[in-house]
């Protein structure tokens, strides 16, 4: 068959060489310049690959653990030091670095939760902060104001968890964004390179600002410009200290306080540790945005605007730094706080707070409780009324027919045996599905087949409290016609009132909302 | 007479629902058993006195009115008064108490709990004393409970023997009274008839009830004519003594004893402290489970869920529902809570043992979580703050906005006036903003022309308002088009 297949192919081939020449070239030269075009959409795919790469944060998150975990492995070494002073220091390093990255990249730079008072402190933030591999502050923090400002947004958003898991863990640190002109001029806008440029342009807008704000704005505005500068040299300085924080430093420590080899220090106290403090970060970003991570026990407690999720699992927590609360730090980004209760675990609050008491940092902003219950009962609220609309509440009153007590009288006796008609509240029910439910009994049931119970409901036999009288609403049938309809007309209106009253009442909670509707 | 729907007969219904309607042959508990069982002067309550009460108690349930109860009897203060109603005192003490209970509940087990404290017995004893305990408790809880006194499901024969048998071991009364008293509680849960009244502090419902002798005024009476027709509780009624005698005592003393010997430890471990814990564990549903705890679906009655009730009382304790849903067969209704007794049944409904089980639908069940959800909401809202509601703000016009606006500190946010002066060194985002927004309409720049503010931020803003604007310009759009249209209209 395949022989077949070729010799009919060389005999085409035959014949096109023989017929005409100039048409065989042609097409192969068609061919060529197709391949050529492929070849180099390809080789222009690949060029943009590697220039769309972040090679730096590349290093940091990809190549440098993994050769060190390949080394580990290849050595057949533990994973965790065997020398007890290098484990003393790992962790104590570990600690340092990621609170370093937690208060000062994160509540400091980019939330400015608290304010520095100390310039050794701003200084130990930025170069230690810096041994995470995460990226300089500038970079990080615009890019997670970014973050907050459009959380879920398809374009915008830096970590967009709709691109999955792993594009919101590692992908954005290692490729560039498409609309990387877009995030320069944010990054540009948040910390500028010409401080004074941009901030003289605000002055601009504000010629007439009253005297009694300026001071207290050029205070302000001065330690901006300060923290602004520290930002600009973090930037400029960030690959050495990056080298310095994560090689250099544990070496030494390990070779010379902790009387280890240099490896061991680079290995240990070095990649490793950054490896584990990046996760504690990444994973704020990935995991704390996904709903569907049963064991971490997500939930929404303070708003279901974006994906953000409180994470309630107290191990994990642990192990991250109690940094999960996710749809608390949405809500409240400029909250120093990781969490509203004081039982949080929450060592970075607790390494701020400490800072404070010490005097090194001041203005700690701190969100007023009020606020924060106001938020969840609106979410509460919220989830109330969802779950409501789900819900079977009976037949709205104004829908029910009207039936007159003649009517009714002969529907009773037509059905005497074998269905039970109760009216209460001049509201007729039919409670055939329920009878053998009835906790009272059918007999009670039956003795009130085709009367007005009303007084028996509520009370006069037994009093019959909220589940019952839900039931009860489900199994309404008419509305007796006894000429004066007013008592039933007030039901209409206070219970198709209760319904309006319940979306009025998340609307009130939050005037805003009619106000932007009107 | 067509025209009218009538109005049932409450009395009528009372008689129906306390089953004075029909004869209900008389069944006595023969000797001292009689005794145990309450008087009958508690029970014998016509339907007249049950439905006058009836209405007064759930109007003090649900708040509509307030009587003072009891007044009439502190009038006439005669030696006519009812032991029960006399206060205690040196004299009449040993008046008080129902000294046949005192020794069924409180002397014989302190005996026992002395001499299982002097005596440990073989392991063998101990686990079949577990055993034992596990079987009576069930009994009570699958068989007494929701089998009988709440017609949860159907049960096949061997297995309501084996309830009546183990139940009477509990040393808790027969069937027909047990069931009887548990459903007068639930159908006067939390009045003066109730026999174990939870208002009335935690040891009267625990062990206090039945310690005293209770007041003969309170009467209560329900319907229990399909126990009686049931040959089992007729006959476990009847010798009532003879059962409780053979299965809490005899049993475990005769298995330990020809099994292994022990018969003082079958005695003491497998016959007293038995019992002794099952009682203790149901009389806690009684008071542990109106005390501690949750009410997630009615807080207007005392009873309340919680977990450890739960632990002690084989799933008892999710009571809160329990009374919302009594015929239900569970007690529980998430995987996680501990319901043994929901599992037992269950498990002998896929055996066939158990049929017709009852369960509420899940509407109703999750309605009732969702207004008591509601209404604790409504009460947390109802101490914070949310601003002066936008109807009692006073109305600015444009002019009077931009007299003040820029001094005071104003701006508006959707056709509200906002006093945020004070506010300003907190903002956020820097002051610069604000103020750049200061005595103008900050809508657009508020709502996502700058930052799209959270919930939280609508939430501060809104307890900063001052005043609503009169023409701010979306109104003024909308007036000036409906003006127009109304014009053309006119026109035409």
């Amino acid at each position: 068959m395949s022989e077949g297949a070729t010799r009919s192919i060389r005999v085409r081939r035959a014949k096109g060489s023989n017929n005409d020449g100039g048409t065989h070239s042609k097409l192969l030269s068609q061919a060529q310049h197709l391949k050529k075009t492929q070849l180099n959409e390809i080789r222009k795919r690949k060029r943009d690959f590697l220039t769309r790469i972040h090679y730096t944060n590349f290093a940091t998150v990809v190549v440098f653990p993994g050769l060190v975990l390949l080394y580990v492995l290849y050595n057949q070494m533990s994973i965790s030091p065997q020398n007890t002073k290098t484990l003393i220091f790992t962790v104590v390093y570990f600690n340092i670095t990621l609170l370093s990255f937690t208060a000062g990249y994160h509540k400091c730079f980019a939330h400015n939760t608290f304010k520095l008072r100390s310039r050794p402190l701003m200084f130990s933030f930025g170069i230690f902060g810096a041994s995470l591999g995460l990226g300089s502050i500038r970079n990080w923090a615009a890019l997670h104001r970014a973050h907050h400002q459009f959380t879920d947004d398809t374009v915008k958003d830096p970590h967009l968890i709709k691109r999955g898991f792993l594009w919101a863990h590692w992908g954005w640190l290692i490729k560039k964004p498409k609309i990387l002109t877009f995030y320069k001029e944010f990054i540009e806008q948040e910390f500028p390179q010409d401080y004074h440029c941009a901030r003289n342009i605000v002055n601009e807008v504000n010629v007439d600002v009253p005297q009694e704000y300026t001071e207290f704005e050029l205070l302000r505005s001065d330690y901006e410009y300060k923290i602004n500068q520290f930002v600009l040299w973090q930037r400029r300085w960030y690959f050495p200290l990056l080298m310095v924080t994560t090689l250099v430093i544990p070496g030494l420590v390990a070779k010379y306080i902790c009387h280890d080899t240099f490896i061991n220090g680079i290995i240990y106290p070095g990649v490793l540790r950054m490896l584990l403090c990046q996760q504690a970060i990444l994973i704020t970003e990935s995991v704390c945005h996904m709903s569907n991570i049963g064991f971490l026990f997500p939930t929404q407690v303070f708003s279901e605007k974006n994906s953000s999720q409180n994470c309630n699992n107290p191990l994990i927590s642990f192990l991250t730094y109690g940094q999960l609360r996710q749809n608390f730090h949405h809500e409240f980004p400029h909250d120093y706080r990781c969490g509203h209760s004081a039982f949080d675990y929450d060592p970075t609050k607790w390494f701020i707070w400490g800072l404070s008491c010490l005097g090194l940092v001041e203005e700690l902003s701190k969100t007023p409780l009020e606020l924060i219950t106001q938020l969840q009962i609106q979410q509460q609220q919220q989830v109330i009324n969802r779950v409501k609309s789900q819900l079977n509440w009976g037949t709205p009153l104004s829908k029910l027919p009207l039936i007159t007590p003649r009517e009714l009288n002969r529907i009773v006796n037509a059905n005497a045996l074998d269905r039970i008609y109760i009216i209460i509240q001049n509201i007729i029910h039919d409670i055939t599905p329920f009878m053998d439910q009835h906790p009272g009994g059918v007999a009670l049931l039956k003795a009130s087949h085709g009367k007005d119970a009303t007084k028996a409901f509520y009370g006069g036999v037994y009093g019959h409290l909220t589940a019952a009288v839900n039931l009860l609403a489900t199994m309404r049938i008419g509305v007796l016609d006894v000429g004066n309809d007013e008592e039933v007309w007030k039901r209409v209106v206070t219970e198709e009132g209760s319904v309006k009253e319940a979306v009025s009442s998340r609307g009130d909670s939050k005037q805003y909302r009619t106000a932007e509707a009107a | 007479m067509l025209d009218s729907v009538e109005a049932v007969d409450l009395t009528q219904l009372n008689a129906v629902a306390a089953g004075t309607n029909k004869k209900t042959p008389r069944i006595v508990a023969a000797g001292l058993g009689g005794k145990l069982m309450g008087t009958k002067s508690l029970v014998d309550a016509t339907a007249e006195e049950i439905s006058k009460q009836s209405l007064q108690d759930f109007a003090k349930i649900t708040g509509q009115q307030r009587k003072e109860e009891g007044a009439a009897s502190t009038v006439d203060k005669d030696s006519k008064l009812h032991i029960s109603e006399q206060p205690w005192n040196a004299n009449n003490w040993w008046k008080h108490i129902n000294w046949l209970n005192f020794i069924l509940v409180v002397a014989v087990p302190l005996y026992g709990l002395y001499h299982a404290c002097i005596y440990i017995p073989p392991v063998k004893t101990l686990v079949m004393a577990f055993i034992l305990y596990v079987f009576s408790g069930i009994s009570i809880t699958a068989g007494y409970h929701r089998l009988w006194a709440h017609k949860a499901y159907d049960a096949a024969l061997p297995v309501r023997l084996f309830f009546a048998f183990f139940g009477a071991g509990a040393v808790e009364g027969s069937i027909k009274w047990w069931g009887h008293s548990h459903r007068i509680h639930h159908r006067y849960t939390d009045t003066h008839r109730d026999p174990y009244d939870a208002r009335r502090g935690f040891w009267y419902s625990h062990m206090g009830w039945m310690l005293q002798i209770a007041n003969p005024k309170y009467k209560a009476r329900a319907d229990i004519s399909d126990l009686t027709s049931d040959w089992i509780i007729r006959v476990q009624h009847r010798h009532y003594l003879l059962f409780m005698v053979l299965s809490a005592v005899v049993f475990p003393t005769v298995v330990a004893g020809l099994g292994w010997g022990d018969w003082w430890g079958g005695f003491i471990w497998g016959g007293l402290v038995k019992a002794f814990v099952i009682q203790q564990a149901t009389f806690c549903v009684n008071s542990l489970a109106h005390w501690i705890g949750t009410q997630p679906f009615d807080d207007r009655r005392t009873p309340r869920d919680h977990a450890l009730t739960a632990l002690v009382t084989f799933g008892e304790g999710y009571h809160n529902f329990h009374h919302e849903f009594p015929s239900d067969y569970r007690n529980a209704l998430k995987w996680y809570q501990y319901d043994p007794t929901k599992v037992t049944i269950w498990a002998l409904s896929k055996l066939g043992l158990a049929y017709n089980l009852r369960t509420f639908s899940q509407n109703a069940i999750e309605q009732g979580l969702l207004q008591q959800q509601q209404k604790k909401l409504d009460r947390l809202k109802h101490k914070l703050s949310w601003g002066t509601p936008v109807d009692e703000l006073p109305v600015w016009d444009r002019d009077t906005f931009n007299a003040k606006g820029k001094e005071n500190g104003l701006l508006i946010v959707s056709g509200i006036v906002y006093d945020v002066k004070k506010f300003i060194g907190q903002h956020p985002g820097g002051q610069a903003l604000v103020r750049a927004s200061l005595g103008k309409d900050a809508t657009t720049a508020f709502n996502g022309g700058v930052y799209a503010h959270s919930n939280a931020a609508h939430n501060l803003l809104a307890g900063m308002r001052i005043a609503v604007i009169k023409d701010a310009e979306v109104h003024g759009n909308t007036f000036a088009v409906q003006e127009l249209y109304m014009g053309k209209k006119k026109d035409i």
